[in-house]
């Protein structure tokens, strides 16, 4: 019996150990991966010109669709900041979805909205809209207001009333840089094919807010938000210019991205009632082209940047990050039928097996090699030696990804240029691996083990308003 | 085993350690080279820093192209620029093009047609093998419209014809240069494929700088792609070339539906009355598409004598269709008499369609004069 234990702990140390190795080794892949598309992409700036189309009658015209439960912290500065955007031809359609706190008034008495008889097209079934508003004071601007159905369920009303051909999904507690429409819509214009696109999510926090524009980029002083600046970093400038480098996107975040309506509309919009439908309405794209047998393209790009709030406190974190683990799962059982199919090329043999077992189920053997390396140790299963190189390499593999990241946004956007901000964002980079990477696996598996329970809970996270914040306290 | 997977571990391990050391080495670097604006250390390293720092080599390279350009007697020629003939040389170039006012742009353009050694370093350049080398050169030759390098253009067009954002900078070259001829013998051939969006082309048709007439009607009377013959027939629309109507009328019989709207719409935009009865015709067509087109171009066309047609299409079961012709009829004067004979209609679609539009219409007008 004790020779059986041993065996097992052993088996699961190894199991650790590969794992470890394997997803680090899978992000430094990607680190390089992500090298040579910034460098790319960086390069081709130098001579396409986004600018040229910005107020010509040539670009395509889109609809900003927003939409928003209980938001009233961020929502009438979030409107501001869209409707000031630089973009000719654009309509914001704001979707309140049922809101019980005061939304939908705050942005009658901001806006001037008069209520209308809108008839729309119901491309995708929805929850009964209550009534459409338009403001007198802007005239691209749209509130419908509707019974709650879900985040999913409010874009799929924002779809059925926008006009225009191409839609960007924008979260009610985030701010885009005045060129980042134009930025993200240009991927359109330069490539026929595309069907969506993802922009980068920095965190505002810190960051000085006036009026729905961001004034100065700064970094916060509380360390859960600079673990989570840091965090982003790598996660966008590695992880999703890897992916996208590889041709296998399959996470366009739900804070920032812009999709062809018509392509959304044939896959059958958002799936109401899922928590993960960004990352679900990416696959479901891929898949419904794929079946289709046509020729289409989803893209990152590093550029166009959406500023968001995260959350602040660790009760916050680990909602949010438990309902992103069960979006990630619920997305990958929805679509269970597409892994290791030829048919859906890369995404089906290589991106979908690689999330089943490296986001899925690595993150279990993760943990409980943290607990079986030591106990191991006790047990006198390994020596001091195996114990600390396990961690060691763990740490390290996590630092170098942190640095990497750092040192690609210096080397391309340098948005924090002080060197007081680059050390502290060194000095998050080193930390994150010692409790806060492990934390977040920990999520991770209470969200899996949970899944049947919370699969269709959201959760609510605080939301705090774009007013100087930590730095001030 | 357990000792195997040690070693390989401690392996590892060094090596990691090593990359992170030179991570962090390159980081701050790469941070003090970018950043320091301390002005006694930035003298001694300028030349380091111009060596191995982008953005302080452009901004150096900036100053003295402004240097040249404001003629203070630093800068005499192009060629006294230090690594101005570099790709960075050229990328501080298109910098300052987009800086500067269309006076100093000519200025900058007659430097360089001036300057024959930077004018065959431009040629030199336009042979090279990398794409993006290539682009910011013919970026250059596009916002200076510099003339004689039509072959240069069309041969880097040629050699990457994959790729979306040569095709588009390439073609805009030709355009803005004028080069009607060359863009002719390029879209006439049909080995020239082309790449990029239709909303792109369109554009490169608006910025033609030379006899868009004469272009537009060879190219239409030439077989090329939809393409090509679309961007023509809006473009035809969009500037008001009345006289190319009848060249444009033919499209209406044509089986491309996409080249049918084009047709239709801008036939309607220059109100074309040859054209009425046939867009009054499409108002029934099978497609939703030419139907919409079509009842917004019949309302401009002959509004009153359209009336009952426009009607008519309130009821059509797309909802596109309805709104461009409620779109149109309230572009009438008497509404009452309108919501009168819409509700004569019967239809409940028609009547919120029609009710929406002018209510929509009023907000908008009272907000906007308010």
């Amino acid at each position: 019996m004790k020779d059986f234990l041993f065996s097992l702990i052993r088996v699961v140390n190894y199991i650790s150990l590969f794992y470890v190795l394997a997803i680090s080794t899978i992000y430094l892949v990607q680190l390089v991966s992500a090298t040579f598309g910034l460098r790319e992409y960086s390069r081709s700036l130098k001579y396409t010109d986004y600018a040229r189309y910005v107020y010509s009658d040539n670009m395509v015209p889109i609809s900003v669709l927003v939409p928003a439960y209980n938001e009233s912290a961020t929502i009438v500065d979030n409107v501001r900041n869209l409707l000031s955007l630089d973009f000719g031809h654009y309509e914001v359609i704001v979707i309140n979805d049922g809101s019980k706190d005061n939304t939908l008034e705050l942005l009658k008495d901001a806006f001037r909205l008069i209520q209308i008889n809108q008839p729309y097209k119901k491309s995708i079934p929805t929850q009964p809209v209550r009534a459409v508003y338009r403001s007198a004071t802007h005239p691209n601007l749209v509130v419908l207001d509707k019974e709650n159905g879900g985040k999913a369920d409010a874009l799929n009303a924002g779809i059925n009333v926008s006009m225009y051909p191409v839609f960007v999904s924008i979260d009610a507690d985030s701010l885009l840089e005045r060129s980042s429409l134009a930025k993200i819509i240009y991927a359109f214009m330069v490539d026929p094919q595309c069907v969506a696109v993802g922009g980068i999510i920095r965190i505002a926090s810190g960051c000085e807010i006036v009026d729905g524009q961001l004034h100065e980029i700064d970094l916060s002083d509380k360390p859960i938000l600079m673990l989570q600046t840091n965090e982003y970093l790598r996660a966008f400038l590695t992880g999703r210019i890897g992916f996208h480098k590889m041709g296998m996107l399959l996470i366009i975040s739900g804070a920032f991205g812009a999709f062809n309506k018509q392509a959304v509309i044939d896959a059958g919009g958002y799936t109401p009632r899922c928590i993960g439908e960004d990352m679900e309405l990416v696959v479901k794209l891929h898949k419904n082209m794929l079946k289709n047998k046509r020729v289409y393209s989803i893209k990152f790009l590093p550029d166009p940047v959406c500023w968001t709030q995260p959350p602040d406190n660790f009760s916050d974190l680990k909602k949010q990050r438990k309902r992103w683990h069960i979006g990630l799962i619920d997305t990958l059982m929805r679509h269970r039928d597409m892994a290791f199919r030829p048919e859906y090329g890369r995404i089906g043999m290589l991106c979908l097996p690689y999330f089943w077992i490296f986001e899925l189920i690595g993150p279990i053997f993760e943990v409980l090699g943290y607990i079986t390396v030591p106990l191991s140790y006790i047990l006198g299963v390994v020596n001091l030696h195996f114990m600390i190189s396990f961690f060691l390499l763990a740490a390290l593999y996590g630092t170098i990804l942190s640095v990497g990241a750092l040192m690609l946004e210096e080397n391309t956007f340098r948005k924090y240029p002080k060197v007081s901000q680059i050390l502290k964002l060194f000095f998050y980079s080193v930390i994150d691996n010692f409790g806060y990477r492990q934390l977040n696996s920990i999520y991770k598996v209470e969200a899996t083990f949970g899944y049947r329970k919370n699969k269709s809970s959201w959760g609510s996270i605080k939301r705090r308003t774009f007013a100087p914040d930590e730095k001030a306290k | 085993m357990h000792a195997w997977i040690q070693a390989a571990v401690d392996v590892l391990v060094i090596i990691m350690a090593g990359i992170l050391v030179l991570f962090t080495l390159g980081l701050l670097v790469l941070h003090i080279l970018t950043t320091t604006n301390n002005k006694r250390v930035e003298r001694i390293k300028k030349r380091i820093m111009r060596l191995l720092s982008v953005s302080q080599d452009l901004e150096y390279l900036r100053g003295q192209i402004h240097h040249l350009l404001d003629e203070d007697g630093e800068v005499r020629s192009l060629r006294d620029i230090r690594g101005i003939d570099s790709n960075r040389g050229t990328i501080a170039m298109t910098i300052v093009v987009e800086e500067i006012a269309p006076e100093q742009r000519e200025h900058m353009r007659e430097i360089i047609l001036k300057d024959s050694w930077y004018l065959s370093h431009i040629h030199k350049k336009m042979r090279s093998l990398d794409p993006d080398r290539v682009g910011v050169f013919t970026k250059l030759i596009a916002e200076l419209r510099l003339p004689g390098f039509e072959e240069d253009v069309i041969n880097s067009l040629r050699r990457w014809p994959k790729r979306a954002d040569n095709q588009e900078i390439g073609l805009l070259a030709l355009f803005r240069c004028g080069r009607g001829e060359e863009l002719i013998s390029l879209f006439t051939d049909p080995s020239f494929q082309l790449i990029i969006s239709f909303r792109s082309l369109q554009e490169l048709f608006s910025l033609y700088v030379g006899d868009k007439v004469s272009l537009y009607r060879r190219l239409m009377e030439t077989p090329c792609d939809m393409y090509i013959i679309r961007a023509c027939i809006r473009d035809i629309g969009v500037n008001s070339i009345r006289e190319l109507c009848p060249a444009v009328l033919p499209y209406l019989d044509s089986d491309n539906i996409n080249l049918l709207i084009d047709a239709v719409r801008t036939l309607g935009r220059l109100g074309y009355r040859p054209a009425e009865e046939k867009i009054r015709g499409f108002t029934n067509h099978s497609s939703w598409g030419v139907r919409s087109v079509a009842v917004s171009a019949l309302a401009r066309i002959a509004p009153k004598a359209s009336y009952s047609d426009l009607l008519r299409c309130l009821c059509d079961r797309e909802w596109w269709v309805r709104f461009h012709a409620a779109e149109a009829l309230a572009e009438g004067g008497d509404h009452e008499k309108l919501m009168e004979d819409v509700e004569g209609l019967n239809d409940r679609f028609a009547y919120e369609m029609m009710r929406y539009i002018l209510e929509r219409n009023a907000l908008l007008k009272e907000g906007l004069a308010s």
